[in-house]
């Protein structure tokens, strides 16, 4: 996958989104270019899974402007030609548990016309071991793997990955931290939402502070952490202060 | 000609899926052919009962699945997010 490092993959400006009178996102704009990661950091609740959710078209929102893959959409319909160029890893995801992992790999890998088949996926992320194994029985780490697996079946140009590393042990976590670091090499660009700090310090080029629905912060790790120890210590600091945009 | 490739695999992977769940198998199974056996063979009492019983139990046995089982899938597919990755996916959505 060959990219240009400035082609924009993602460009939302303003988007809001209410639940009844509660503004779960509130004049969020975020952009992400081709080969860049870019970590969303918030406490539960921020808007964090709302703001994804927005961005597929899961439900309705308000927005000045969403462009996604250089489509500007003004609804929540994304056709089905930009569905084949995005992954998306959702929050505590699950498969059908009665079919084992080459099944749902083979099933995820037909629904894409040039993506990976179900033998490529397995050999890339070695998932050989278990898969025969059915869904249902593998374990909490295996599951986010093959979830992962699937995320990238369609060889996307932007992906969406929502907490991908929970309940990971630490090896599965570096495994796929490096798969993560090996897709933004392609070109991709990665939207990844997490509350591993240490995870967005080691993946992300830029990292951007939700709360309460609004981005407090955006910019470079280095920027983000600016006076402050660590990324963490900015973290930290950043989302106990006053409210200010 | 994509999409029908894409309806025939969903098709025989949602079967195999179902053949694999004891709870749903073996009642849609079962209940028709114990009924059949029981009403149909064991209390046998008229000429052309058993003809009767067949065609009532096979219908029984198809109708019994879609009217108890099809609902409690969808269900349980969307609690457990099944459905929403299938919607942020390229699959067809007449799916």
């Amino acid at each position: 996958m060959n990219a240009n490092k400035n082609e924009v993959r993602l460009h939302i400006q303003s988007l809001s989104k209410c639940y009844g009178t509660k503004y779960a996102l509130n004049n969020v704009s975020l952009r992400a270019n081709a080969g860049e990661v870019i970590a969303v950091l918030g406490k539960n609740g921020a808007g964090k899974t709302s703001l994804i959710n927005s961005i597929l078209g899961m439900h309705n929102y308000q927005a000045e402007s969403v462009e996604i893959l250089g489509t500007t959409f003004h609804d929540r319909h994304r056709p089905t030609s930009i569905r084949q160029r995005i992954g998306v890893m959702m929050q505590l995801g699950t498969l059908n548990a009665n079919l084992t992992v080459a099944e749902q790999l083979d099933l995820f890998c037909s629904y894409y016309q040039n993506g990976a088949t179900a033998a490529e996926l397995i050999n890339e992320f070695e998932l050989s071991p278990i898969a025969n194994q059915r869904f249902g029985k593998l374990s909490g780490g295996q599951r986010q793997q093959v979830l992962f697996a699937i995320s990238v079946a369609g060889n996307p140009s932007l992906l969406f990955l929502d907490e991908p590393t929970v309940g990971m042990d630490v090896e599965a976590r570096h495994i796929l931290w490096q798969q993560i670091q090996q897709r933004r090499a392609q070109g991709c660009a990665i939207l990844l939402t997490t509350h591993y700090i240490e995870e967005a310090q080691r993946l992300a080029d830029r990292v951007a502070i939700l709360r309460a629905g609004q981005i407090i912060a955006e910019g470079t790790v280095s920027e983000i952490i600016a006076d402050h120890e660590s990324l963490e210590a900015a973290y930290l600091h950043l989302i106990q202060e006053p409210a200010h945009v | 000609m994509f999409n029908s490739a894409i309806y025939i695999k969903e098709s025989s992977y949602d079967l195999l899926s179902l053949w694999r769940t004891p709870a749903f198998f073996l009642p849609a199974m079962l209940f028709p052919i114990v009924f059949y056996v029981f009403f149909g063979i064991v209390f046998n009492f008229s000429a052309g009962q058993s003809d009767y019983m067949l065609v009532s139990y096979a219908c029984f046995g198809m109708i019994g699945p879609s009217l108890f089982n099809y609902a409690t899938a969808v269900a349980s597919d969307r609690a457990h997010g099944w459905l929403t990755l299938k919607r942020v996916s390229p699959m067809p959505l007449t799916l």
